[in-house]
């Protein structure tokens, strides 16, 4: 790593082109390739003589060192010599046609530049590979000379700068500034005056880390840090382009919240989003995750060809996924090798091959959803879902268990059938019958398992009649049992086709294997359960469209039943008689037939719903030879039967099928979300000409892999997206910690230690403070990923509770701020002002997660847009004035009042903070402000009685500090000016107040709270309520 | 102001602009240090003397059929219902919509005739736009690269079919400056045709400033409502009211100034003081009642009327008076994949006359010679029918990106002229081609700018608006 040195310095001086001896005399020192030739190198002339092979002039490359030591007729540098070498002739020619760069290149060195090139030469030419792509270490604190300011490791690295700069920090911030700050940073709203009070007077040493630990604890957090992921990921509630139509992308956006507020590692949180579709067994939530690459736009356009945007898609998802985590632009390797950065077109491909088999159409295939997708519970049937899908896991357990852990109940029952067969005790219990065929009258499929189980599926009509042919062994029959079973592979889980069924005959008759049928007569027929309304007993009576049914109302039906017929006269059954046995559906109910059902005969009339049933014939035949001579198959067949019959594994299943219907029932209103999914087979990749879906280069397959000149593939990675998280997270990658950790410096200091956030590569800034970044990165790292501690660290820091105060004469010296030798002041995000005003108004509705909401908007917007296509029904009520993370997101159409943020087309991960006079006339007169000003004013005048308690109380309560007795003056002018105005004008006032959905209190007088009013909104349009001090 | 503050404010904005870009030129500076100095002072972007202050493009969406209305294939006649030859076709893709389709040719059931002294035939739709020949170049031999609407106005008014880039009156307000204090720099206005029997919406990225500081993004000109977005102040607050409790707030951003010492409070006050003017030069500007009868009239039936192309043509003309640098009307419809017969005289009708009344009304204000007025869409369609060739009421003409026409007139451009020749079926550009990147190149010289050094560092590279491309298309300039 290098060292640091006045670069920032000689940047502004040069940048506001001051003095030039001050230049010279700065830059005078040893010389850094990365930090000063590199970019210089890099802006002119590695487009022609860089790493794009394609575009490489006079084959010369100027990005390695091998590239230049090529060279040797004549020597390109002769190191340590100015005089000579082709390098330092063409860069100083006064001929047009030798002179480097080129003219029409549109770029020229200037004098500084080229005589930092030729020091560098004097120092011996020495080249190094781009600081970001070597490993970040952790230096030892730097000395400096004061040694009580700094508090942590982010202390010394920049007190060591400032004071090398000749600069001293700023004293520290006062308390009600720092809880302010604190509180809009950590949690995106502002505190309360309770809390301020309460941190006012905390004298304890650790009064502020108990402030910060409070506010990381909170819910809130999460939802704030949410929000520039959800930028970063061009997070939408519609697709974009024609139609725009809206997708259900939010249960990501409510996952990132929760993974923040549950301090998910950093590298869990980036492997789920990338790959967790591809960790073993993945939860609902690990699918949710990978949202993230399908929050691209969707073009549903008409004409459009599906190939081609799906393409897009890929090459978004790519390109999203490295700014992201790497910091690189590796976009601009889509057409040709990247002119600056290692990474040629090839590479791009092969990151690409990781995206490119994603088991989708590239149409808007699904609603406004397109495929892959998954079914997710919302947040109110989340936790009901949660708790069935666990049970239904454990319950399968149950039902799974291994066969061996049954071994002594198992030898008990294999006991205990042995001897009622050898004693001859089993007559008087269920015998399964088995029958040889079975027919639908509609045309159904049946099917008959080998114990006997018959499986109606295929056609579905509304009412449908089978007739079963049942072999007969010799013996006496008294009663047959049906049994309606639940059945895990047919839809709703019987026993009817359709969850419930009415069965209205049961008609039976022998069939001798000479002579006519006979048919026989029941005289009683019970069930262990009829569904209220019905009488089993109307199966008997061939008219009747009664009969039985087994519906319980209470999602029960998923269970096995049992009905009992019992013979008028015994049946004396001769070797081969048959049974033919009709069950007919004739209800008025459509649909209603049953699915799964087992049929049973008794030689006794005493039977009941406990009744055992004889194993089948096949199991017997195994009961019959010693256990201890059993071959592994039959010892299997028994196990697996006796775990079947055990009450356990019965009674687990009847939960199970509860459990599932139930699951069913919820799942009906579940929503869809988009995941990534892979196709059983990958789609081939090749390099595309231009980026042209449909001009591949040649026919060279390429397949997934990352960056070679950024970091090795770790060993025993899959090759799949799953590889390639892990290759992101992993140790040796020099991007993905330095990346992160200056994201979120950006989010707190306003600009990262690396100003171009999103360019890590050679175009990219350099870090203000190089060492800072690399003891943060390996921290992060070494630590866990634990984002919650990294806040920690950098909010605690002596830097950050720096007052935001400036002098002309350090505002001359450091206008940016890079130096950090005070805090900085910037506006807030469009949407934390609004969060801010709804807050302080009291009229914010905090609720977490969810679909998005509508807010206020002005009439007609959408519509004027669309043609009246696209229509926006505002919401009423607490959806009015949830945060504005919740504000429903059109991609064509952005929130009005939300300026300034990403434009959520593409990822974007650098805050943009601009002041127009559009940003004043939305603060001014947005209804969202204007009502919150209203319902604030409200309530400053029902808690105070005086004018200047009022106004203190409005200063206490929007900017977090007591006014100064100016301020009072000013607020007094406007409440006496905003009177007088509507005492004249009452009707105005009525106006005024007219303004939102929100109810006045009408006990307050309409001239006074209107200006109140006017007051709240001025307030609200303070620079300071506005800003983060 | 005092001096202390003057001081200040430089250095506010040099700041300002510093922290929302990223390694900007001198040149950009130096128009916000002095908003007043003309493009040709501009070190560094300026390389021409520009032969234009300002651009109001009337920007067609849904795509002009060039066959009905500019480019005159007499031709075409006696191909009437056979297939257009592959040769011509050439295997160019073409949408999903008449992919593998049969490709009957369709000549334009449509009358041309010469206009004005220099003969350019045009279709009888569109006589007003006829009556303006003589100051028109018309160009029949525009091509782009995309085939669907949003990609290819996006590219036409981005430089790339994806959204993201800045939109051309970003580049210019970035590289020239406002002309105006009291109004945007760039504007955007929109419209439809009345029977809305185009299904294309309009974006806010046409408009957009994309990665360039968002104060450069064109301000929508409503056609309902605030003309500007939260322009009028709640209801209970008039304007004398606003200015005193503005006067308030100012002085309490002066205190926190004065404590805090941060320079963009001061940005902020002159901003709010902006806000205030823009209150009044808005509305003022939008209020049309002031315009006399037979200017009214010139612009045709719908120009009393909001949001209709008529009303914003006379805008676009005001707007110009008071200096705005980019006007952009956007007029959807002209989508006639199965209504050609029905449809295309009804668009026509709407556009022709505001159109024309438009460079009509610069002109006889001598603004036309310093305004370059552009009339064009994104793309053109096809020679062959979409639909039954035999069916008048439900065929057109699909998608077509390989030859369109569009026009230009007034600052720096020859009139009476036309500009690059198709083949005789108008479906491949014959002569003289001129791609989306040589119109934008064209349009930024007008202006006083080398398209190729008007750059934005933006994730690591010098991104311009004419990508890597472009060539100015010198014949048709003065």
């Amino acid at each position: 790593m290098f060292d640091e040195l006045n670069m920032n310095t000689c940047r502004f001086v040069i940048f506001l082109a001051l003095n030039f001896a001050v230049i010279s005399n700065l830059c005078a020192q040893e010389i850094d390739f990365n930090r000063d030739v590199r970019p210089i190198l890099s802006n002119n002339c590695f487009q022609c003589h860089g790493p794009d092979e394609a575009a490489r002039q006079a084959d010369l490359r100027l990005d390695t060192a091998e590239g230049i030591a090529q060279m040797r007729d004549p020597a390109l540098i002769v190191k340590g010599d100015v005089l000579n070498g082709e390098f330092i002739h063409r860069i100083t020619a006064i001929d047009n046609d030798l002179k480097m760069p080129p003219s029409e290149s549109n770029r020229e060195l200037s004098d500084l530049q080229i005589a930092t090139l030729k020091r560098w030469i004097e120092q011996g030419a020495e080249y190094s590979v781009h600081w970001s792509f070597t490993p970040p270490a952790k230096s030892d604190f730097p000395k400096t000379a004061n040694d009580r300011w700094p508090r942590n490791a982010i202390d010394h690295f920049i007190l060591a700068k400032l004071e090398r700069e000749k600069l001293q920090p700023s004293h520290q911030a006062s308390r009600e500034t720092l809880i302010r700050r604190l509180t809009f940073d950590l949690t995106g709203l502002p505190p309360t005056p309770q809390e301020v009070a309460e941190y006012l007077a905390d004298q304890a040493d650790d009064a502020y880390e108990k402030v910060v630990k409070r506010l990381l604890s909170s819910t809130r957090f999460g939802e704030h840090m949410a929000w520039s992921w959800l930028e970063a990921a061009r997070y939408s509630d519609t697709n974009g382009y024609q139609g725009d139509r809206t997708r259900s992308s939010y249960f990501w956006r409510t996952w990132v919240i929760e993974a923040f507020n549950n301090n998910m590692p950093f590298d869990q949180f980036s492997v789920e989003q990338i790959a967790g579709d591809l960790l073993e067994s993945p939860t609902t939530s690990q699918m949710i995750a990978t949202g993230f690459n399908r929050n691209h736009p969707l073009n549903g356009e008409g004409g459009r060809i599906a190939e081609e945007n799906r393409v897009e898609y890929v090459f978004d998802r790519t390109e999203t996924t490295s700014t992201v985590w790497l910091g690189l632009t590796v976009g601009c390797a889509r057409c040709h090798d990247h002119k600056y950065d290692p990474i040629s077109q090839r590479e791009y491909y092969e990151m690409y091959a990781y995206f490119n088999s994603i088991d989708e159409s590239g149409s808007v295939d699904a609603g406004g959803n397109a495929r892959p997708l998954i079914k997710v519970p919302t947040l109110a049937q989340r936790g009901r879902a949660e708790e069935l899908e666990k049970l239904m896991a454990q319950l399968e357990k149950e039902r799974g268990q291994p066969v061996e852990t049954l071994s002594e109940a198992r030898m008990q029952w294999v006991a205990k059938w042995n001897s009622a067969v050898t004693n001859n005790r089993i007559s008087g219990l269920w015998h399964q019958l088995i029958p040889s065929s079975a027919e639908s009258k509609e045309g159904a499929t049946t099917h008959i398992e080998p114990h006997g189980k018959v499986v109606i599926t295929g056609k579905f009509p509304d009412f449908d009649d089978y007739t079963l042919t049942i072999p007969l062994h010799p013996g006496t029959i008294k009663a047959l049992r049906l049994e309606a079973l639940t059945n895990g592979n047919i839809p709703f889980r019987g026993p009817g086709r359709n969850a419930n069924f009415v069965l209205t005959g049961f008609e039976v008759s022998l069939l001798p294997k000479a002579g006519e049928p006979t048919a026989l007569i029941f005289d009683d027929a019970i069930a262990d359960f009829t569904q209220g309304g019905f009488n089993i007993a109307e199966t008997l009576n061939p008219e009747s469209k009664g009969g039985w049914a087994v519906w319980d109302g209470e999602l029960k039906t998923a269970v096995d039943r049992q009905a009992i017929f019992k013979l008028k006269q015994p049946l004396e059954v001769s070797e081969g008689d048959r049974l033919v046995v009709t069950m007919k559906h004739r209800s008025e109910h459509a649909k209603h037939i049953l699915g799964t059902f087992t049929l049973a005969t008794s030689s006794s009339r005493d039977v009941t719903f406990e009744t055992e049933t004889i194993p089948p014939a096949d199991i017997l035949a195994v009961l019959d030879i010693n256990s201890e001579e059993w071959n592994n198959q039959q010892a299997t067949a028994i196990a697996d039967f006796h775990r079947r019959s055990t009450q356990k594994h019965r009674d687990a299943t009847a939960r199970l099928r509860l459990a599932q219907t139930e699951h069913d029932r919820l799942k009906e209103g579940f929503q869809d979300t988009m995941v990534m999914r892979d196709r059983s087979q990958a789609r081939d990749t090749r390099v595309l000409v231009v980026g042209r879906y449909d001009n591949p280069l040649d026919n060279e397959k390429l397949f997934p892999d990352t960056l070679a000149s950024v970091a090795p593939m770790p060993e025993d990675t899959p090759k799949n997206r799953l590889g390639l998280a892990q290759w992101i997270v992993s140790k040796n990658n020099p991007l993905t910690s330095r990346v992160t950790v200056n994201r979120f410096w950006q989010q707190f200091f306003g600009t990262g230690l690396v100003k171009t956030t999103e360019d890590f590569g050679s175009q990219g800034e350099l870090p203000s403070h190089p060492q800072l970044l690399d003891w943060l990165a390996v921290d992060f790292q070494h630590n866990n990923w634990d984002v919650k501690r990294l806040v920690t660290q950098i909010v605690s820091s002596a830097t950050y509770r720096q007052s935001s105060s400036v002098t002309p004469e350090l505002l001359e010296r450091d206008p940016y701020n890079r130096l950090l030798a005070r805090a900085p002041r910037y506006r807030l995000a469009a949407h934390t002002i609004r969060d801010n005003a709804l807050a302080v108004s009291g009229l914010l509705v905090e609720k977490l997660g969810g679909p998005s909401v509508k807010p206020y908007q002005p009439p007609g917007l959408w519509a004027d847009f669309s043609f009246g296509k696209i229509k926006y029904t505002q919401d009423s009520g607490d959806a009015l004035y949830r945060r504005s993370l919740y504000t429903f997101w059109r991609r064509s159409l952005s929130p009005p009042n939300m300026f300034d943020e990403a434009n959520r087309q593409t990822c974007e991960v650098r805050t943009k903070r601009t002041n127009t006079p559009l940003h004043a006339l939305t603060l001014l007169n947005d209804i969202t402000f204007v009502e919150a000003a209203r319902v604030f004013a409200q309530s400053l005048i029902l808690e105070n009685e005086q004018d200047n308690d009022r106004f203190r109380s409005a200063f206490q309560r929007a900017l977090s500090r007591p006014p100064t007795s100016a301020e009072i003056t000013l607020m007094n002018n406007i409440v006496t000016l905003s009177r007088k105005h509507y005492q004249q004008k009452p009707e105005e006032a009525a106006e005024l107040l007219s303004v939102g959905e929100s109810v006045t209190d009408k006990s307050v007088e309409a001239v006074e709270l209107a200006a109140f009013t006017n007051l709240a909104n001025i307030i609200f349009n303070t620079d300071e309520f506005i800003s983060k001090e | 102001m005092h001096p202390t503050d003057k001081h200040n404010q430089a250095i506010t904005r040099r700041h300002f602009f510093g922290k929302t870009s990223i390694g900007i030129g001198s040149a950009a500076l130096a128009t916000l240090l002095n908003e007043d100095s003309p493009a040709a002072e501009i070190p560094g972007i300026s390389h021409f003397a520009p032969k234009a202050k300002r651009v109001i493009y009337l920007f067609q969406n849904g795509a002009p059929t060039h066959l009905d209305l500019f480019d005159y294939k007499p031709s075409m006649n006696k191909y009437r219902g056979t297939d257009l030859p592959d040769s011509v076709q050439q295997g160019q893709r073409l949408t999903t919509m008449t992919q593998g389709k049969a490709r009957k040719v369709l000549p334009t059931p449509w009358k041309f005739r010469p206009y004005g002294e220099s003969g350019t035939y045009m279709s009888e739709l569109v006589p007003h736009m006829g009556s303006i020949a003589d100051d028109l170049c018309l160009v029949r031999s525009m091509y782009s690269e995309a085939i669907n609407h949003a990609p290819a106005i996006t590219f036409l008014l981005t430089g790339s079919e994806m959204p993201g880039r800045p939109s051309m009156g970003a580049w210019l307000s970035y590289g020239l400056g406002s002309g105006n204090e009291d109004l945007p720099t760039f504007c955007a206005m929109t419209s439809r045709d009345r029977e809305a029997s185009c299904g294309q919406i309009f974006y806010e990225w046409y408009w957009g400033a994309g990665f360039l500081p968002t104060h450069h993004q064109g301000v929508k000109f409503r056609g309902v409502g605030d003309p500007v977005l939260y322009l009028s102040n709640p209801k209970g607050i008039d304007r004398g009211l606003r200015k005193d409790l503005l006067d308030q707030l100012s002085q309490l951003n002066h205190l926190r100034q004065l404590e805090v010492g941060d320079p963009e409070i001061l940005t902020r006050i002159s901003q709010y003081e902006m806000a205030y003017r823009m209150q009044a030069s808005v509305p003022e500007l939008a209020d049309i009642t002031t315009e006399p009868q037979h200017i009214l009239d010139m612009y045709g039936p719908d120009v009393m009327e909001r949001g209709t192309f008529s009303q914003n043509c006379l805008l676009a003309r005001r707007l110009a008076e008071k200096g705005v640098r980019f006007i952009q009307l956007m007029h959807a419809g002209w989508d006639q994949h199965n209504n050609l017969p029905t449809q295309l005289a009804v668009q026509a009708r709407d556009t022709d006359q505001p159109a024309a009344a438009l460079v009509k009304d610069l002109k006889q204000r001598g603004l036309l010679d310093e305004t370059l007025v552009i009339w064009g869409g994104e793309f053109g369609r096809t020679p062959f029918a979409q639909g039954d060739m035999n069916n008048q009421k439900q065929h057109g003409r699909d998608h077509h990106p390989y030859c369109f026409s569009l026009w230009m007139a007034g600052g720096g451009i020859k009139g009476g002229t036309t500009y690059g020749e198709s083949d005789e079926f108008g479906y491949n550009v014959a002569e003289n081609g001129v791609h989306v990147h040589d119109l934008q190149a064209t349009i930024l010289h007008l202006l006083g700018i080398d398209h190729e050094r008007l750059t934005y560092k933006f994730q690591g590279r010098e991104f311009r608006l004419t990508d890597v491309h472009g060539q100015v298309v010198k014949p048709i300039l003065t």
